[in-house]
């Protein structure tokens, strides 16, 4: 993944935008972004229960995060709903777009998915770290 | 021509159960303590979490979801004929007290005809499967006419 810098200025990870594409459905899954105490990232974790890791799909370019999640299916095909106690239709694949204010290392996004949860660390790049500058 | 409305079989012995499914998440109000993320959960139209009740010719399966619940949080248990699931949040507070917190629980009476003996329970990528086989006498059988 290229690290796209774009002009950016205060660090907070905003709310998302969900972008519909045509003839796509996707639900969107609960998500929560935090800034990290004692670092310079970020950490996103997004509920993705029914995806395994084969079914991810993360990126991050041009200021936009943007994950998909997969599902593996729902019930296997010879189960029968016993009498309106179930979804009526598959549950959808996931997908989340967050709007990023703030310089991520692509590079160096690490990601960890288990029970369900996908829960990601975006340090923020070198570039966009505020320096001390020592005077002389 | 007369109509009859079909009720399946064991839709009495299953009333529980079904009410669990059509609104298994009371007391899951606010999510975002059971999964120990500490803000609000945001996003819009969040996508509901699944659960449904289904069957094959030698079981019944009860399929939640419940992510953020590692195995040993989750308890079921199936007693004298009641089918028990809860879910614990355990914290350990900075004196190394560990308090177990039961954050959800539904309890439903297993309908007859389930080999109690044999349930099983599998969590997998936050996906919780209650198997219950069912009895000899439930399974279809085939007849042959003579």
């Amino acid at each position: 993944m290229s690290n796209k810098s774009s002009v950016k200025t205060k660090g907070e990870v905003t709310t998302p935008e969900t972008v519909e594409r045509e003839n796509a459905v996707f639900a969107q899954p609960r998500y929560k972004a935090r800034k990290l105490d004692d670092v310079e990232a970020y950490e996103v974790a997004v509920v993705l229960p029914g995806v395994k890791k084969k079914g991810l799909e993360v990126s991050a370019e041009d200021g936009e995060l943007s994950i998909i999640g997969r599902r593996t299916a729902w019930v296997p095909e010879d189960w029968r709903p016993v009498c309106g106690s179930a979804p009526e239709e598959r549950p959808a694949d996931y997908r989340l777009v967050l709007s990023l204010n703030v310089d991520i290392d692509s590079e160096r996004i690490s990601a960890k998915l288990e029970d369900g949860i996908l829960t990601l660390r975006l340090p923020v790049s070198e570039a966009s770290k505020p320096k001390l500058i020592t005077v002389d | 021509m007369k109509l009859i409305r079909y009720s399946h079989p064991l839709v009495n012995q299953f009333g529980d159960m079904e009410r669990w499914f059509r609104s298994p998440f009371e007391g899951l109000g606010n999510l975002s303590r059971l999964l120990d993320l500490g803000e609000r959960l945001g996003g819009a139209a969040e996508a509901p979490l699944e659960a449904g009740l289904y069957e094959d010719d030698d079981h019944y399966y009860a399929r939640v979801e419940l992510p953020g619940f590692k195995k040993n949080e989750l308890k079921v248990e199936l007693n004298d004929g009641t089918l028990i699931v809860a879910c614990e949040r355990k914290t350990v507070s900075e004196d190394d007290v560990e308090t177990s917190d039961v954050v959800f629980r539904r309890a439903m009476s297993v309908p007859e005809g389930i080999n109690a003996d044999k349930v099983a329970a599998k969590l997998e990528d936050g996906v919780l499967t209650i198997t219950l086989p069912k009895s000899e006498k439930r399974k279809p059988k085939e007849i042959s006419v003579k």
